[in-house]
């Protein structure tokens, strides 16, 4: 569906070399592909230019560039067994980035996505294998291409096959209660490594969710969208109100993400055209809000070495410019109509509304509104009185640009 | 009509405050920040004249309601999703627009004197004009998402208007009390509206109004009704969600005026206006509105009279109005809540200034009962103002508010009843705290009183529009009066109003020939002379009960406080303590899921199973440490198993 509504973009495919049992470097771009690699592009350059001014080593930036044409590879990919590796590859970067340069806590940070997302994800090794060799034995052709499976093949273990994808892709999403992974990542990762976390490497799991899961298992999607999409509207919810009790800014966001992914997923799931349509724009910016928040946040980290909510006060006095924007960006991210975050959502909740099961919107209502006050603490940061350390204007010249983006639409 | 016959004023509402808003921000900030009220107050003349020219164009029949451009377009099929953005220039968003304009362009004068040499000054310029600029969207929006972008958008200008003072603790504290509280709102308002769009296929308001008349049942209609209600008690401070607003007054006081007085308290209302059609399909809502609206009517108008901040006592004022407003329409008065939110305007914003006059004279931001006293002599022209405002606001014949209050007393007593006796009892009430502070603020000075010795009058530029709005506010019953001798309806309030009910606006293709009559009563009542003449004296006593227990009998303001009776009065009876009780009860289910439940049980069952593994790794491997003796018992353990069974 999503694809015919991207019509107007030619579907641009490439035919690699054939290996062994099948697999081939078969890639295709669509709407969504090129939208979110786009975003990746963009928010990797943001990244680079946000950590300028660091002292690190030539390492840092290859993880970066890795982390760049992993995420491309898996958002091109229209092999499984590509789309595989490219997933898993993703891992090795963002794994480095988080444990060497994160801060006090990286390395259990680290291992813990590592561990986390991969226990997912091999559940989906598990499916796509069994989806593959199923293929073969019905039709005695070895294929990976996404194009060639056929879900028929499967016979009653489709739903095995479906629950794994699923799985997989709901821990990286992540769809809660799959999500306890995300906090200590997104907190512990340097302020760029955050951006990507969030930015780019959570959409992996709806693109999975879009342009696998759906398209192979219409019917039995449309069965599971009260589990599913339940779930994502537990999300929003629970998202938010985790988000309003946390006092550390990082882990603040990194909650909201969870709502915000919720929100993705509903659209997503309803299958409406306002539904997918709202679900892909919420993904997109999605990664620009909250890249734009990380970053500042990361600012701020990065001068005064805290990020507790009373750590800071007054900062609109000292450094009008950072608080400017931070009020931009968190207006984008509770969904101020007018900047970007609402249309997403407004769409994406109109589509779930007209899904079988409309309760799901009035849950992802009460998302949007109890998202609200988890952004509202935002004025703690910036008003009140000036803290004793408080820092200096954060100078930098990439926070407008990362912040300007955000407002689009 | 299409969008090239859009008149000029049409397109000169939004042109003028976005010119402005970017040219302040993007120019005059860096340049000259002193003088970024320069361009927004011309962009206030523009917007008024503007203003003008509709009212005039729809007093000689000409509404429109046209549909510029989509947006958020998806799908195909029969009902394919979008947004519009479109123009409805009618009778209610009119009347409503021209007083916004009108009171808003004053107050926008009188801010450039008050809030001069504050280093924000410039911050607070483009942010008062970009709420403007949002009410202009929100009155002339035509469809319920457009509508919603806008509300949302006030709401947040709103925040960041109440917050102005951002070092200090309550101001905070009262912008985020706001912001929170109509974001509980504001969920019914998203609810209703995705509802709608579930429901009719369309959001635009005249195509639905087309449906409903049409005769089809809508089953979620009830539910749309109850959810645009709550949306309406949160943003007109209706109960039980009206207490954010006497926290806003922290802001500066144009601020209060502008938003919390005469305009953006009034969008709930006028929501509702735009949505009576819905409203009034659902059996037993209208009804609902009316209970609200006098309920709210005479709680805040008792605590009104016992309050002591200046402010304040106007910020129960404004709620206690808005509440006689929600009672009007949910009597089916439509033309009288609407007139009624015109006159308030005037009035409501005169006294708000008037309060900020004193303030001013004060060096304060805001001043007590206590700090002032005998004013009279001192600020002249400050008392001339409050005194006629005053007398409006209390429904003193001939003045302006008189007109607006007894139409609506005069509903309310064909309704009979409770109702009725409420009413009355809200305009002794509104007597009672406006000659109270009247006479605390500007008569006598009681000893209990400091009376202010070095109280000045304010500069002109802070006086007169004040005066100006006074002297509105005094003749806005001329509204009502037969002006337009050539017209067959005279009175040029219930033209529009007429017109914005019973005519069809040109430009929606969808309607071409479709005149169909909206419920609601345009038109306002004659004057009944008994409701009157008790309604005047209604007033008369609480002036006169006013003038017993402030100003004759020594102290009585400040004896009866100290006790139990003066605690239930600061907690509005209670209802604060309940609602304190609600938040903190959200905040603990906040903390519970975000520390205990997500952190230390879910995430720690979650990181526990490594432990586990790692247990249960440590535990195997115990058995195989390499030494020698275990691996023998382990064979001799073996050994005897087997045997056993072999011998067995």
């Amino acid at each position: 569906m999503l694809i015919q509504h991207g019509a107007g973009l030619a579907t641009v495919v490439e035919e690699g070399p054939r290996l062994a049992f099948g697999v081939s470097y078969a890639l295709s771009a669509d709407a969504l592909s090129l939208g979110l690699i786009a975003l990746t592009a963009f928010l990797n350059l943001v990244c680079v230019a946000a950590s300028w001014e660091l002292d690190v080593p030539p390492a840092y930036w290859a993880c970066f560039l890795a982390l760049a044409s992993a995420l491309t590879g898996v958002f091109l990919a229209r092999d499984l067994f590509l789309f595989y590796v490219f997933w898993e590859a993703t891992l090795i970067p963002m794994f480095f980035i988080i444990g060497l340069w994160g801060s006090s806590n990286r390395l259990h940070a680290a291992l813990k996505f590592f561990l986390f997302t991969f226990a997912g994800s091999v559940f989906m090794l598990l499916a796509i294998l069994a989806l593959v060799s199923a293929h073969h034995r019905v039709t005695g052709v070895w294929t990976w291409d996404l194009a060639a499976l056929d879900a028929k093949t499967l016979g009653a273990s489709a739903k095995w096959v479906f629950w794994g994808l699923v799985l997989g892709f709901a821990v990286k999403i992540p769809v809660a209660p799959l999500h306890t992974w995300l906090p200590d990542a997104h907190t512990e990762a340097p302020a760029a490594g955050s951006v990507m976390l969030a930015g780019v490497m959570l959409k992996m799991g709806v693109y999975g969710l879009l342009k696998i899961a759906l398209p192979l298992f219409p019917d039995l999607a449309w069965d599971a969208l009260p589990v599913i999409g339940g779930l994502a509207a537990f999300s929003t919810v629970y998202g938010a109100l985790c988000a309003m009790a946390q006092t550390d800014l990082k882990r603040m966001i990194a909650y909201s993400s969870v709502a915000h992914l919720g929100f993705c997923v509903l659209g997503v799931m309803s299958r409406t055209a306002q539904g997918l349509t709202g679900g892909t724009l919420q993904l997109v910016n999605h990664g620009l809000t909250t890249g734009a928040l990380f970053l500042l946040v990361g600012f701020l980290y990065e001068r005064a070495h805290k990020r507790g909510l009373s750590d800071f006060g007054g900062l609109a006095g000292r450094a009008p410019y950072f608080a400017f924007f931070f009020g931009f960006a968190t207006l984008a991210s509770i969904g101020l109509p007018g900047l970007n975050g609402f249309v997403g959502e407004f769409m994406a909740l109109s589509g779930a509304m007209s899904a079988p099961y409309p309760i799901l919107a009035v849950v992802g209502c009460v998302g949007v509104t109890s998202r609200r006050p988890t952004r509202c603490p935002r004025s703690r940061p910036c008003s009140g009185r000036p803290r004793a350390r408080a820092p200096s204007a954060p100078r930098s010249p990439t926070s407008p640009p990362a912040s300007a983006a955000s407002c689009g639409l | 009509m299409t969008p090239s016959q859009v008149p000029l004023a049409a397109w000169l509402l939004f042109a003028a405050p976005v010119s402005a808003i970017l040219f302040g921000f993007f120019v005059m900030r860096r340049w000259k920040p002193e003088l970024t009220h320069v361009p927004i107050l011309l962009s206030c003349a523009v917007v008024t004249a503007s203003a003008f020219a509709l009212c005039a164009q729809v007093l000689s029949g000409h509404m429109f309601d046209v549909n510029f451009f989509r947006w958020a377009e998806a799908g195909t099929g029969p009902f394919p999703f979008g947004v519009d953005f479109g123009l409805r220039v009618d009778g209610p968003g009119v009347a409503v627009l021209t007083m916004v304009a009108f009171v808003g362009s004053l107050i926008h004068v009188y801010a450039a004197a008050y809030m001069k040499g504050d280093p924000g000054f410039s911050r607070f310029f483009l942010v008062f004009h970009l709420f403007f600029l949002a009410m202009i969207g929100l009155l002339t929006s035509n469809n319920f998402v457009q509508l919603y972008l806008f509300w949302e958008l006030v709401g947040v200008a709103s925040y960041l208007l109440v917050g102005f003072w951002y070092h200090k603790e309550s101001a905070r504290a009262a912008a985020l009390k706001a912001f929170m509280t109509n974001r509980v709102g504001d969920f019914g308002l998203l609810l209703a509206v995705l509802v709608i769009g579930y429901q009719f296929n369309v959001t635009h308001f005249h195509l639905i109004y087309l449906k409903l008349i049409s005769g089809a049942k809508f089953e979620l209609l009830p539910l749309i009704g109850v959810c645009l209600v709550w949306a309406a008690c949160a943003k007109s401070a209706q109960f039980p969600l009206y207490f954010w607003l006497p926290d806003a007054m922290e802001g500066p006081t144009p601020t209060s005026a502008l938003m919390h007085a005469a305009t953006m308290v009034t969008a709930g209302v006028f929501l509702l206006v735009r949505s009576w059609p819905l409203i009034a399909a659902v059996e037993g809502l209208p009804h609902l509105i009316a209970w609200i609206g006098a309920f709210t009517a005479l709680f805040a108008a008792v605590i009104a009279g016992s309050k002591k901040d200046l402010k304040r006592i106007l910020a129960y004022s404004t709620v206690s109005h808005l509440g006689l407003m929600m009672m009007a329409l949910g009597l089916g008065q439509v033309g009288a809540s609407v007139f009624h939110l015109v006159v308030h305007g005037f009035f409501k914003a005169a006294l708000f200034l008037c309060a900020g006059n004193i303030a001013h004279a004060l060096h304060q931001s805001t001043a007590n009962v206590d700090d002032v006293g005998g004013l009279s002599s001192s600020m002249r022209l400050t008392y001339l103002s409050f005194l006629l405002a005053a007398l409006s606001l209390a429904g003193v014949p001939p003045f302006g508010g008189f007109w607006s209050k007894d139409a609506i007393l005069d509903a309310a007593w064909h309704h009979g009843g409770a109702m009725a006796v409420m009413g009355m009892l809200v305009a002794a009430g509104s007597a009672f705290y406006i000659f109270r502070m009247l006479f605390l603020v500007f008569y006598g000075a009681r000893p209990e009183q400091k009376r202010a010795p070095h109280a000045h009058e304010a500069e002109p530029m802070l006086g007169v529009p004040v005066l100006f709005l006074a002297l509105g506010a005094v003749c806005a019953g001329l509204l009502k009066a037969p002006l337009l001798a050539f017209a067959e309806l005279k009175s040029p309030f219930e033209r529009l109003m007429v017109f914005g009910l019973r005519g069809l606006p040109a430009g929606l293709p969808e309607l071409q020939g479709m005149a169909f009559d909206l419920p609601g009563q345009p038109t306002l009542p004659h004057l009944n002379m008994t409701v009157a003449l008790i309604g005047t004296a209604m007033a008369a006593l609480g002036a006169f009960a006013a003038w017993r227990l402030t100003m004759s009998d020594p102290g009585f303001d400040w004896r009866w406080r100290g006790g139990r009776l003066e605690r239930a009065f600061e907690s509005d009876f209670g209802w604060k303590i309940v609602v304190g009780r609600l938040v903190a009860g959200v905040s603990w289910c906040a903390r519970f899921s975000g520390r205990v439940l997500d952190k230390a049980w879910w995430d720690g069952l979650i990181e526990g199973s490594a432990d586990a593994a790692r247990g249960a790794g440590g535990l195997l491997a115990s058995t195989a440490r390499g030494r020698v003796n275990d691996y023998l018992w382990w064979l001799v353990a073996g050994s005897a198993i087997l045997m056993g069974r072999v011998l067995r």
